[in-house]
């Protein structure tokens, strides 16, 4: 078996080396390219990294809500992989996003924090993340968690447009689009091209890292339950079938099928 | 400055140790696998059969 770093140069490859270089560009373009600010000196240029991780923390949860309702119509837990890969990133980005607006508004305020409407709908949204999180860890049962956390996803994605459109549905400091220099305005772009990029990649790999998980979970208690389960359902994956690359990061072969897929990824109550 | 230098710092500082955790439960799956595959060979292996008398 080939560990995934000395797997051959995939496309997969090719994406991530794209999404490293357009992350480092735009980091570069904060540092080098965008002007200073008369009145609030460098700490302006935290607006480029605070922008993007607000439109990744949005971006999370509009995916975890899609994925959740995906789930809740098919019963598949594919789709459950993809709403915890990216309730996770969205978790991050939505703290960070907290973090960097405090700093700012210390610098432009005078203040860590203020009960502004965004600020709050904000916090709020980072509230819904970490109960959905802790709701996860705490059901074992995996259609069982998957149904609970999507339908708390469903419902907390009514906190999005209440974020976006805080700054016009009510009175508040936080700015509802600020005034900027035209190379400002490109640097910010290709800050949230570059970190989103960035964030995609690690989407696709922490996805592919829960579903091996599961794979991983369900062959155990095959090979434990022994033969004819266990003896030669499981053989080394080739490289061919290497574990990071392709699409499906277990060989096929390996996996009890089931209508082409593993036995236990629908749930027998499930509407499909 | 300090601000800035801050930001910069804590976004930097909390992505590099999400790359490296998915970095580290992706050997800890890989090993997972690898145990797991020669479990399942040691279960396919044949039983020998007991030497004959003689």
């Amino acid at each position: 078996m080939k560990p995934w770093s000395k797997t051959t140069f995939g496309f997969r490859q090719i994406g991530c080396t794209l999404a490293v270089v357009l992350a480092a560009a735009a980091l570069a373009a904060v540092f080098f390219v965008a002007p200073t600010e008369r009145t609030m000196g460098p700490a302006q240029k935290i607006v480029y990294v605070h922008v993007a991780m607000a439109w990744l923390a949005l971006a999370g949860f509009l995916l975890v809500a899609g994925a959740s309702v995906v789930y809740l119509v098919r019963r598949d837990l594919r789709y459950d992989d993809w709403a915890l890969a990216a309730a996770e990133l969205g978790w991050l980005c939505c703290g960070l996003t907290l973090v960097t607006g405090s700093l700012w508004a210390r610098a432009a305020w005078g203040t860590w924090w203020t009960w502004d409407p965004r600020l709050t709908a904000a916090f709020i949204l980072w509230c819904i993340y970490s109960g959905y999180l802790v709701l996860r860890s705490n059901v074992e049962a995996p259609h069982q968690r998957a149904r609970v956390a999507a339908v708390l996803a469903v419902v907390g994605a009514l906190d999005v447009p209440l974020v976006v459109m805080a700054t016009r549905w009510f009175r508040g400091i936080h700015p509802a689009s600020p005034g900027m220099e035209p190379l400002m305005r490109v640097v910010l772009l290709l800050g949230v091209l570059g970190f989103t990029a960035f964030f995609a990649m690690l989407l696709t790999r922490r996805r592919a890292q829960i579903r091996l998980e599961r794979l991983l979970a369900c062959l155990e208690q095959q090979v434990e339950a022994g033969p004819p389960f266990g003896a030669g359902l499981l053989t080394p994956p080739t490289s061919r079938h290497g574990m990071w690359h392709g699409q499906e990061t277990v060989p096929q072969r390996l996996v009890p099928q089931r209508s082409g897929r593993p036995s236990s990824i629908r749930d027998p109550r499930g509407s499909s | 400055m300090t601000a800035f230098a801050v930001a910069y710092l804590v976004v930097l500082g909390a992505v590099g140790l999400y790359v490296v955790r998915l970095g580290t439960r992706q050997r800890r799956l890989e090993k997972d696998l690898a145990a797991l595959a020669a479990r399942s060979d040691r279960n396919e292996t044949p039983q020998q059969a007991p030497p004959q008398a003689a």
